[in-house]
């Protein structure tokens, strides 16, 4: 079987062309990833104020543990300027000696955005975590009372995963949120998924060598599950080749990795989030759960493969699909209709829309939180594919040979 | 010419080429009438009174137009208070019935339109900032025949799975050698070929912009063609001048243009590869890739090759700004491309289409008939399609039953009771201001929002309520950093009924409200119009089909299922609105109190009512008698009888199963009194 | 009318596929005999022009081919290897097609596709699709084709690759037929399909020209070189091991070698007929060393 898998492997995966766009894609990737940092990172150049230099200095000063002299110093600065800047009266001129960035409004801008306002949601959530909590628990008696089983479980469910949430420190946050807000190396991952696999079926009609294969041992079923298997590592190679060039190019671009160690929860679009867990793990997590989605997808296309002689229709239909995935999982994107958005095996490669807040789904009358069934979803989408493949495969041969 | 049609059999019939292009009109034709949404949904909406003004101030803005805004506005608000005022004093018994008519019917006609007017007053505003170019014209046919910068995906996929096969079944049937050694089979069958696929091209997107301009013409109406771009606000800031029908024309030039080049893009990498997966998945490559790759709209346009030309729209496009609220400055979103940038880059786009097609004839030429080569010619053309796709790369179902169906009355939308419980707004925090209830029984006061995790959601303080169901409403949005900071509102909005046996939540609508930047590609786009009215409702009722939002003077009844909204009542002033689960009642501009049937959607005025409040309930309607010194009148809405509650005036009332509470427009104290009239008392608060 | 090859050389990757091939054909069937890989099929695609040559020319009745230009495709007719054409066309569809592709007029190409079907024995299947032929229908529509303008020059490339005995025989027989009055070229390492039939055989081997003679006279070339040889299970490892052996047979009374060699290869052996067979296996090379 290993030789067999081996053989698969440099029949469709070891070609020059699939290299080359590989590489080209990362490339490109990496440009991309570049804009996102030019274009949304208060630090960057082109926000027009050059906070860089002046954040990092300022960060030795407020970064770490968040403690009460901190937030005192802190506000000592930023109090006196938001008062002088609340009536848009304050002098404009931009060489001020007596400010850090040379003007009074971009010192205010400066630290309301980057320090008070981030620092001001990291030391209430644990105030907000403690509410959610109580909230919670109040609602086991309330749910109780009313003999609401599901719901009673839910709220146990939430108040057990909030209960002791605090962000002790105050970090740089800015390259993880747009990391884990960072979509378009799937973009990329899909489309090379995409051409390569459309060909794993067809090329063997193509050359006529389905009819051969079947006459092998090995050459019905187990070939079959041996080109499924090697596309599946295929996928995953290609996946995370693409996942550590986000990684570290956003790590080296944003020029940080603080935060890594702080929970997932100091993002403010994941303050809801059902996990715990930190950041550096999440990435973990996000990345292995993105795989299995763009997994899944692969098999799609695989499928739709099997159904025809050469790649052009596999190739319009399984582009043609995909775009119907992507609609399906923008329309539900933020939906509390969580059961329509979890269907879709996309949910995994966006599954910062997974992890965002903390919702249930009900499975017999037990919550479940909404990974665990997207997951399973898309579990099950590949096993019908991968099921489907065999069996199509098989009558198509059975066929011929009639 | 017999090779033509040859090619044409090919195409069209052995490679199914007519099935697709039916397929894809087909599949056009049901995207527009199925997500086709009017760009300015007002217009729509009070379309017989948006064409009223329309028609007169049609065009340029002149000095009389200017003059005519100024009058008509004062006119209209004029109009609205002595209207008020004529119906004031003929409920006041100081003037006849006819006299009334005789004043009434004037300002009627003045204010009969005021609902369109409105709507021509924003464009005014907005053609005032720069009159020279700015016309007065209803802009949704033009706005949805131009105003769009998204890629026509299907259009793409039929240009893959049509152009694709014209050289690459060659190869795959291995027809490609035989072709060379036969006469006609080399260059003039390469360029029968490319002539198939370019009179394709072109006839397949005269055709789409026809469908599009006859869909948005009889959908809209496409008039004034001649008027500048810039009276339609996405063109707004352009410094091209050119008319709407001119731009329509350039715009589907341009784009069969952009396709053109797309297709011979196409057929050089099939003659390269010999391939077709290589060739699809590269030639979607180039398109998709900065398409979906370039976060600020006019880089794609700024790219050489098909993918701008395509979209096209963008050619014609001003700069735009955004505020940025972090640095509080202006950030561009989009740089107008001059004409300068735009001819180089229709050259260079030319001369990559034009290198395409040396390539494939020269592929298809036979050695004993070829001219000396030049080698320089094919490497150089090929070098120029090379670096064009590295640059074009680089950018990288409701359970209530008519019979029991608990009235929904304005005035109570912050409250309602049902066996158990009390749902009410608890404002006794202005900071926390919370959906709460009473159990009647215990008298406990509790939440009504059970979700725990509320620091993204924001509840609006007002619910509905029928039998065991309890409907609030909610707005979800997110939080980003960097980008998302230049939109202030982002997010959903969506009703959540509440089953009060359980507390068990179910969403029964949701709408997204501006798009989300957080998305994946951004296949789904949003109306900023559409939002807008979202936050600015003041109430809601519902039945199994409808949502029906009470907005300032209107109610717009929304399709629980498609989301498809219409104004279906208009009045000026909406604030006693009541429903029983079929009819919607409300106060009209003659205080006369309207009912309007949700099944039939017909209109019938409740005869011998004249108020400003009323309050319905099962079988009755309680009301401020505007003819009698509002004085508290009850009528049976089975017989239509009435019967006076109190003998004071009121200047409004609450009422429950046994009482009627009141506030006396004399003495301004609350008083309680039995709902047939009896046991008047003062309530000590 | 005559063809001459004038040095013509073809290198890929550094190795010469075809070196400095001259030959003059004539009216008559020319059997182009070389192993999988001597250069035939790259000989014919520059003949036919779908390849370039680096150097050498090609003349037709002394004229250089390249001042013919696109002319000169109206002389050919050609089957390529393993011919599939259009799945989906009909057979007579097809033909239509071809002579627009090869520019005879309407009525005259309509009229001689007929003629050809009918030939070719294919009237019945004019409308059948050509995906839905076997394999030497196909063959035969492709010979169709290539005969349709007429040509001075038939070029054919393994037409009887995959044909079974009784097509073959068919085909022989149709190649005969069109040979009249026109040169015909035909690729091919099955020298049955030439024995009897070619009037020219040219022998290829590694790019390079061995010989060009009738079939007749290279087996006259070989005579007293062909051996019949019996030997015995002790001594055939022997024989294999060092003599050049085209064909074997075993009966009662031993193994038959018929060995190819310039000296008698033992005593016993008996000097016997040369055959085409025997001609190219002695010119192409070591020959089956066993």
């Amino acid at each position: 079987m290993v030789k067999l898998l081996l053989f698969e492997c440099r029949k469709h995966f070891l070609k020059k062309s699939i290299v080359t766009v590989i590489l080209l894609f990362s490339v490109l990737n990496v440009v991309k990833i570049y804009s996102v940092y030019d274009q949304t990172s208060l630090l960057s150049k082109s926000t027009g104020s050059d906070w860089n230099d002046l954040y990092w200095e300022m960060y030795e000063e407020f970064g770490g543990t968040i403690t009460k002299e901190k937030i005192d110093k802190l506000m000592s600065i930023y109090g006196p300027l938001d008062k002088q800047t609340a009536d848009k009266t304050a002098s404009t001129a931009i060489d001020n000696p007596n400010t850090y960035t040379g003007n009074v409004y971009n010192d205010t801008y400066f630290f309301r955005w980057n320090f008070v306002n981030p620092m001001e949601y990291a030391y209430m959530y644990r105030s907000y975590a403690n509410d959610v909590v109580t909230a919670a628990k109040e609602n086991l008696t309330f749910f109780e009372s009313l003999g609401n089983q599901y719901e009673y479980k839910k709220n146990a469910a939430i108040a057990d995963r909030y209960i002791g949430r605090v962000i002790s420190d105050f970090s740089y946050t800015e390259m993880y949120e747009n990391y884990i807000h960072y979509d378009f190396s799937a973009f990329l991952v899909i489309l090379i998924c995409m051409y390569v696999l459309i060909n794993v079926f067809v090329s063997e009609k193509e050359t006529e060598m389905d009819v051969l294969l079947l006459t092998t041992k090995a050459g019905g079923t187990k070939t079959v599950i041996a080109k499924i298997m090697t596309s599946a590592i295929f996928v995953c190679i290609v996946c995370f080749w693409f996942w550590l060039i986000d990684f570290a190019a956003f790590s080296t671009i944003f020029g940080s990795l603080e935060a890594t160690s702080s929970p997932l929860y100091v993002i403010e679009n994941f303050a809801n989030s059902s996990i715990g867990i930190s950041l550096g793990e999440y990435v973990v997590l996000s990345d292995l759960l993105k795989t299995a989605g763009i997994l899944v997808l692969s098999l799609v296309f695989l499928l739709i493969s099997t159904l025809f002689k050469n790649a052009l229709f596999p190739f319009i239909i399984s582009l043609f699909t995909t775009f119907g995935f992507i609609y399906m999982q923008e329309l539900y994107m933020g939906s509390g209709h969580i059961l329509l958005k979890i269907l879709n095996p996309f949910a995994l490669v966006v599954n910062r829309e997974l992890f965002r807040k903390t919702e249930f789904v009900s499975l017999f009358g037990y919550p479940v939180i909404s990974y665990v069934p997207a997951f399973l979803f898309a579990a099950a989408w590949g096993t019908l594919c991968i099921l489907s493949i065999v069996i199509l495969i098989r009558k198509n041969t059975v066929n011929r040979k009639g | 010419m017999s090779l033509l049609i040859y090619e044409m059999k090919k195409m069209f019939f052995h490679q199914k080429g007519l099935l697709f292009i039916s397929l894809f009109f087909i599949l056009s034709i049901s995207t527009l009438l199925v997500f086709d949404t009017p760009k300015n949904p007002d217009i729509e909406m009070n379309s017989k009174q948006y064409s009223f003004y329309i028609n007169q101030v049609n065009g340029a803005l002149s000095d009389e137009t200017e003059r005519f805004f100024t009058n008509e506005s004062k006119r209209i608000s004029e109009a609205n208070v002595e209207l008020e005022k004529a119906y004031n004093d003929y409920y006041d018994g100081k003037i006849s019935e006819d006299e009334l008519l005789t004043l009434s019917s004037p300002l009627e006609e003045i204010v009969k339109n005021e609902s369109g007017f409105k709507v021509i007053f924003d464009q005014y505003t907005y053609i005032r900032e720069n009159p020279d170019n700015r016309y007065f014209l209803s802009t949704n046919g033009w706005d949805g025949l131009l105003s769009t910068d998204s890629l026509d995906l299907l259009f793409l996929l039929l240009l893959l799975v049509l152009v694709t096969p014209v050289f690459c079944s060659e190869f795959a049937n291995e027809m490609d050698s035989l072709h060379l050694t036969v006469k006609k089979g080399t260059r003039v069958h390469a360029i029968s070929k490319v002539v198939l696929v370019i009179m394709t091209v072109i006839v397949l997107g005269l055709f789409t912009s026809l469908l599009r301009y006859g869909f948005f013409e009889i959908k809209y109406g496409l008039e004034h063609g001649d008027y500048p771009i810039q009276s339609l606000s996405y063109f707004g800031t352009s410094t091209k001048s050119s008319t709407l029908f001119s731009t329509f024309i350039w715009l589907s030039a341009i784009k069969i243009f952009g396709n053109l080049s797309l297709s011979m893009l196409i057929m050089l990498v099939s003659v390269w590869t010999k391939r077709y997966a290589l060739t699809l998945f590269s030639s979607t490559a180039v398109i998709l890739l900065p398409y979906y790759g370039f976060s600020m709209e006019s880089s794609k346009y700024s790219l050489p090759g098909p993918l701008g030309f395509m979209v096209s729209t963008g050619f014609f496009r001003g700069s735009e700004y955004e505020y940025n609220i972090v640095t509080d400055q202006m950030d561009v979103t989009f740089e107008e491309i001059s004409m300068k940038a735009m001819l180089i880059l229709f050259v260079i786009t030319l001369c990559i289409s034009i290198g395409a097609m040396i390539v494939i004839i020269i592929q298809h030429t036979n050695v004993w008939s070829a001219r000396k080569r030049r080698h320089w010619l094919t490497s150089s053309s090929m070098m120029l399609v090379l670096c064009m796709a590295v640059s074009s790369l680089a950018g990288c179902t409701s359970n209530q039953n008519m019979d029991d169906y608990d009235v929904y009355n304005y005035s109570s939308r912050q409250s309602f009771e049902n066996e158990q419980y009390r749902f009410y707004v608890d404002e006794t925090n202005l900071d926390d201001i919370r959906l709460v209830f009473e159990d009647k029984q215990t008298g406990e006061v509790k939440n009504l929002i059970r979700n725990p995790m509320q620091s993204l959601t924001k509840v609006e303080t007002f619910i509905y309520g029928n039998g065991p169901y309890v409907y609030y409403m909610k707005h979800d949005s997110e939080k980003l950093r960097g980008f998302a900071y230049r939109f202030e509102e982002r997010g959903k909005v969506s009703i959540i009924e509440v089953d009060t046996t359980t507390f068990d939540e179910r969403i029964i609508f949701e709408k997204n409200l501006n798009s989300h930047e957080d998305n994946f590609l951004g296949l789904n786009s949003v109306d900023s119009v559409d939002s807008s009215f979202y936050s600015g409702i003041a109430s809601f009722f519902l039945d199994e089909k409808s949502i029906y939002f009470i907005a300032q003077d209107e109610i717009r009844q929304v399709n629980r299922l498609t989301g498809k909204s219409n104004v279906i009542i208009r009045s000026p002033l909406l604030r006693s609105v009541a429903f029983d689960g079929q009819h919607i009642y409300y106060i009209n501009e003659k205080y006369q109190v309207v009912k309007y049937d949700t099944k039939t959607d017909s209109e019938t005025v409740v005869p011998d009512i004249i108020t400003t409040y009323f309050v319905l309930t099962d079988s009755e309607l309680f009301f401020l008698n505007r003819k009698d010194q509002y004085k508290i009148y009850v009528m049976n809405l089975e017989d239509f009888t009435f019967q006076k509650i109190t003998d004071k005036s009121v200047l409004n009332f609450t009422l429950d199963d046994q009482y009627i509470f009141y506030k006396n427009k004399v003495d301004l104290k609350r008083y309680r009194i039995d709902r047939d009239g009896q046991n008047d008392e003062l309530v000590q608060d | 009318m005559k063809v001459t090859f004038k040095d013509i050389s073809k290198q890929y990757k550094g190795k010469y596929a075809l070196e400095n091939f001259n030959s003059e054909l004539e009216n008559g069937i020319y059997g182009l005999l070389g192993a999988n890989g001597a250069g035939k099929t790259t000989l014919i695609n520059i003949f036919v022009g779908i390849l370039k040559s680096d150097k050498g020319q090609v003349l037709i009745n002394d004229v250089d081919v390249r001042s013919l230009g696109i002319e000169f495709l109206s002389h050919i007719g050609y089957l390529q290897q393993y011919p599939q054409f259009y799945k989906n066309f009909k057979v007579m569809d097809f033909l239509r097609y071809m002579c627009v592709l090869k520019d005879i007029p309407k009525e005259q190409g309509e009229k001689r596709a007929k003629e050809l079907l009918e030939i070719v024995n294919l009237s019945d299947a004019s409308t059948k699709k050509i995906g839905a032929l076997s394999g030497g229908m196909r063959q035969r529509v492709g010979i169709a084709q290539a005969m349709l303008n007429d040509p001075d020059i038939l070029i054919l490339d393994e037409p009887t690759a995959g044909l079974d005995p009784q097509e073959r025989i068919r085909f022989r027989n149709l190649i005969t037929k069109f040979s009249e009055n026109r040169i015909v070229l035909l690729a091919t390492h099955i020298v049955s399909d030439i024995e009897y039939i070619a009037n020219q055989v040219i022998l290829l081997k590694d790019g390079q020209l061995l010989k060009q003679d009738s079939p007749q006279a290279l087996a006259r070339g070989i005579e007293g070189k062909v051996w019949n040889v019996t030997a015995t299970e002790n001594t055939i490892e022997e024989k294999l091991k060092h003599l050049k052996i085209s064909n074997m047979m075993r009966n009662q009374d031993g193994i038959h070698l018929r060995v190819i060699n310039d000296e008698k290869p033992d005593a016993h052996a008996v000097n016997i007929q040369p055959n085409l067979e025997d001609v190219f296996l002695y010119y192409s090379g070591d020959g089956e060393r066993w």
